[in-house]
């Protein structure tokens, strides 16, 4: 008992306690170490519910999508100038919006392949070659359907981000503007005015196809870096914090997840409604109508109720609460049921308010509709509660590049 | 027979002040330091935060008075942290010490003060103890100077320059234990629940983290080690036991919190508590042990553990009475002022968490999760023309994230934001803030007077009757076995 008291004992015991919580931390800090336990939350379960059953399958759904999209926009091809042109033109606009639909909700998904590396673990930033807005370059377009150099087989590898996607087949499908978007001296005017309605149709509808079909294989490649049998990011989100796994923690992987939700405060509320409803100190006018997300095809509404509905589904883990294991199961089993319950209200509420906007968004802001105000409100007061309570209970980090020290 | 006269107790505490102790704690502490300092930078540099914190920012923060402080243009701050490095060094070293360690706290502190949202409490305590330490003489011995110039060497120096940097650390734990006392961190075990529960990954232990009693309990440890363990250092008899516990404590933080250099300082400052020639006992423990299968190393050791003969025959600088009593008056401001200074934030009243009046300089370390979204809501009064301002337009997200919670930080953007649009051909605008803030896990609240236009608040330390009381529900209470009182109120 005395040999415990001397100070070489203490500072022995100290030691031995330091290199017992030495081997804890390491173990804690990296990927390598032990499995780490679950809590009485399973942050994994609720990772792989919403990686397979909400991204994934969003992901899966889009594709499918994109090939009818494809499928739609080969018959508008060889359709034009005849007597089904604008019946397989239209199909192919509904093709493109049902499309749009799914990929606005998994705009919110850009963690992991989707992301950039700088915001993600494992970003490879595949979501540009799907939708790469707000770098867009209509002029970039025409100059494509003068040039026509999109048969070529490393076309899309080299082209920049701003002239094929979602994007660039809206234009290509939903505009019927005979004039280019190009200023003076482009080089493209001469020729593009050679350009009979007719040729112009066709190689607007033949770009466009070939667009489709680049957007199913960018959308088969980000299932294919998600997938087992190919970059497997499923797992790696699923099991974070497993041996071997580049994700630490659990935790880290939720907030890779949290990190990408940011989209909804950055571009659905200022991008997509502060800006374009001069709201938004962005905006020099009184509107910049300019800025709209969708200015031919009129989605620019629909786009942001999407986009909430992206984020609804993380928050509930699928459609309906009890469809799987989100955000708010996580929120209730820690005690803050109500946190969740309020981000519910409020992104419920927000949809409506977007939904509730007459007409297209472009409209109702050229006629100063109060409704715009009121859905940019609610929209705010989803991400409000999300950088406040939301981030501060479930201890989350907003995307701040290097995290460096605090006290 | 004693001397009982006020002159005579003076004379006394002024003798027991200037009572020489040996050097080798200081000059040990100066060491470490030194080398805590270097490798500290040498980590800032190699996790390429200059970048992020002095270069890539359009907008810094400045402090009151330091204005016209900005940071030094193309590669200059990069060199500057290679020099401060150096500096460390030469500290450590003791070569040009004084030199060194001046310039090496100009610089750092220089560093600190170019933004308010890089202020972390373990900064500011680098620059005291830097501040100290160029007015003490701990290149006496294991210097480069000691060797160079003997006359500069010695083996003494007054108890008052080791009691006075055991101070300075004493500070800063009795205010961070006492800052603790709230009812967040002792009643509801936050942020600490909070914390503790995002971490339940961490292996062997990890299960007991989202525990709710275990927060709680670790906040009253926390709260009585802070309180508490500058007495136990002090105490010879357990002070064996306390550096134990400090190093295990400091330990734990450095796992659970990314709190960078603090749990590396901490324990190099409680040094200061052990007897004053303890690196000489533990040099010739050393020299013991190493005896047998190094001798070379041993006979090394022996050397550095003796006292050098030219040194401790050094004689003291003779000073009159009058000097040391000036000395020790000046010694007696400082602690006065590092003694009630922290203390400031009283006068305002409230939840300084939630105010954050006399928030800085307080040692109130990791006392809060507080995280918020602040909207500016701009207008033109000539034309009428509002528009909604995101501070991400000019800042960087750790900025925004560490301006969404100060309300001076808050109003320091909206000037910015006010003299932009002047820029702009908007003279006096109106600038408001819409800041929904969550403290401790709180239901969000507003934290400033949305009504008030902050462009035309003017920045003082006067109570600010612009930020809006704090709210009086309880904070979240998360994890198992945590008491749901106020479910229902919420």
């Amino acid at each position: 008992m005395e040999r415990l008291r001397s100070p070489r004992s203490v500072l022995l015991l100290a030691v031995a306690a330091l290199a017992g919580v030495g081997v804890v931390a390491a173990c804690s800090s990296g990927g390598g170490g032990e499995s780490g336990p679950t809590d009485s939350f399973d942050r994994r379960a609720m990772l792989a519910n919403i990686g397979e059953n909400v991204i994934l399958a969003t992901y899966t759904e889009f594709r499918d999508a994109a090939q009818e999209l494809k499928d739609a926009t080969a018959a508008a091809r060889v359709a034009v100038g005849t007597s089904a042109g604008v019946a397989t033109l239209d199909s192919a606009r509904n093709a493109w919006i049902v499309a749009t639909d799914l990929w606005q909700q998994a705009e919110l998904y850009q963690v992991g392949p989707a992301g950039s590396e700088e915001a993600t673990l494992q970003g490879e930033f595949l979501r540009d070659r799907i939708y790469a807005w707000p770098a867009i370059s209509t002029c970039g377009i025409d100059q494509e359907i003068v040039n026509q150099n999109h048969d070529d087989p490393g076309y899309f590898d080299t082209a920049f981000v701003d002239v094929y996607g979602l994007y660039a087949l809206e234009y290509l499908l939903f505009s019927e503007d005979p004039e280019d978007t190009c200023p003076s001296g482009t080089g493209i005017d001469a020729a593009w005015d050679a350009l009979t309605a007719t040729e112009l149709a066709q190689r607007r509808a033949d770009y466009a196809d070939a667009v489709a079909g680049n957007l199913v294989s960018g959308a088969q490649a980000l299932i294919d870096a998600w997938s087992p049998s190919g970059g497997a990011f499923l797992r790696t989100f699923s099991e974070a914090g497993t041996p071997g796994n580049p994700y630490g923690q659990a935790h880290d992987a939720v907030n890779d997840l949290f990190g990408a939700l940011y989209y909804l405060d950055l571009m659905t509320k200022d991008d997509k409604l502060g800006i374009p409803a001069g709201i938004h100190v962005e905006c020099p006018t009184a509107t910049c109508l300019d800025r709209i997300e969708s200015p031919w095809a009129g989605r620019s509404k629909e786009n942001i109720a999407a986009n909430l509905r992206g984020w609804r589904r993380v928050l509930l883990g699928g459609d309906t609460a009890a469809a799987g294991i989100g955000f708010d199961d996580f929120l209730t089993e820690l005690g803050a049921a109500d946190v969740a319950a309020d981000v519910e209200t409020r992104t419920d509420a927000a949809i409506v308010a977007v939904e509730a906007i007459p007409g297209t968004l472009e409209e109702a802001i050229a006629s100063s509709d109060p409704s715009v105000a009121a859905a940019h409100t609610a929209v705010k007061g989803v991400t409000d509660i999300l950088k406040s309570q939301f981030i501060s209970v479930l201890d989350l980090r907003i995307p701040e590049g290097p995290g460096v020290d605090n006290d | 027979m004693t001397d009982a006269t006020p002159n005579g107790a003076q004379h006394r505490l002024v003798a027991r002040l200037h009572a020489p102790v040996d050097v080798a704690s200081l000059a040990a502490f100066r060491i470490l330091f030194g080398l805590m300092m270097c490798a500290g930078i040498v980590r800032f540099l190699a996790k390429g935060w200059v970048e992020p914190l002095f270069v890539e920012p359009t907008f810094f923060f400045k402090y009151a008075g330091f204005s016209w402080l900005e940071p030094l243009p193309g590669t200059g701050m990069y060199l500057l942290y290679a020099l401060l490095a150096v500096l460390a060094l030469c500290v450590a070293l003791g070569w040009h010490y004084r030199i060194a360690i001046a310039l090496f706290t100009a610089g750092f502190a220089y560093a600190e003060l170019l933004d308010v949202t890089n202020y972390l409490n373990h900064y500011y305590l680098i620059v005291l103890l830097g501040v100290l330490l160029a007015f003490l003489p701990a290149e006496r011995a294991w210097s480069l100077d000691a060797r160079r110039d003997p006359s500069r060497a010695g083996g003494t120096v007054p108890t008052w320059m080791l009691r006075l940097l055991q101070f300075q650390v004493a500070v800063v734990y009795v205010h961070a234990g006492w800052a603790k006392f709230n009812p967040d961190w002792l009643l509801h075990a936050q942020p600490l629940n909070i914390w503790m529960t995002a971490r339940v990954g961490t292996p062997v232990i990890g299960p007991m983290l989202d525990l709710w009693w275990v927060a709680l309990a670790m906040s009253w440890a926390g709260f009585f080690f802070d309180t508490t363990i500058v007495g136990w250092l002090l105490w010879k008899r357990t002070r064996p036991f306390a550096f134990a516990v400090v190093l295990v404590f400091h330990f734990f933080t450095h796992v659970f919190f990314n709190i960078g250099m603090f749990p590396v300082i901490m324990p190099i400052a409680a040094t200061l508590f052990f007897a004053p020639d303890w690196p000489r006992r533990f040099l010739a423990r050393a020299q013991a042990a190493a005896g047998t299968f190094l001798p070379g190393l041993a006979s090394r050791l022996g050397e550095a553990a003796a006292v050098q003969p030219s040194a401790a025959a050094a004689p003291e600088a003779p000073r009159t009475g009058r000097r040391r009593a000036a000395m020790l008056a000046l010694v007696g401001a400082y602690c006065a002022f590092q003694a009630l200074f922290p203390l400031r934030s009283f006068l305002y009243g409230g939840n300084v968490l939630w105010h954050e009046q006399g928030m800085r300089w307080s040692w109130k370390v990791k006392l809060r999760e507080k995280n918020g979204a602040v909207t500016f809501h701009v207008r033109d009064p000539q034309s009428g023309r509002r528009w909604q301002v995101s501070p991400d337009e000019y800042l960087n997200p750790r900025q925004t994230r560490q301006m969404s919670r100060q309300p001076d930080l808050i109003v320091q953007l909206a000037h910015h934001i006010a003299a932009l649009f002047e820029q702009r051909g908007f003279s006096s605008v109106e600038v408001r803030a819409e800041a929904w803030v969550s403290l401790n896990g709180r239901r969000p609240a507003l934290m400033l007077d949305p009504e008030v236009d902050l462009a035309r608040i003017t920045p003082s330390v006067a109570r600010a009757d612009w930020i809006l009381p704090a709210p009086t529900d309880p904070p979240a209470r998360l994890g198992r076995g945590a008491p749901r009182l106020h479910a229902e109120a919420r």
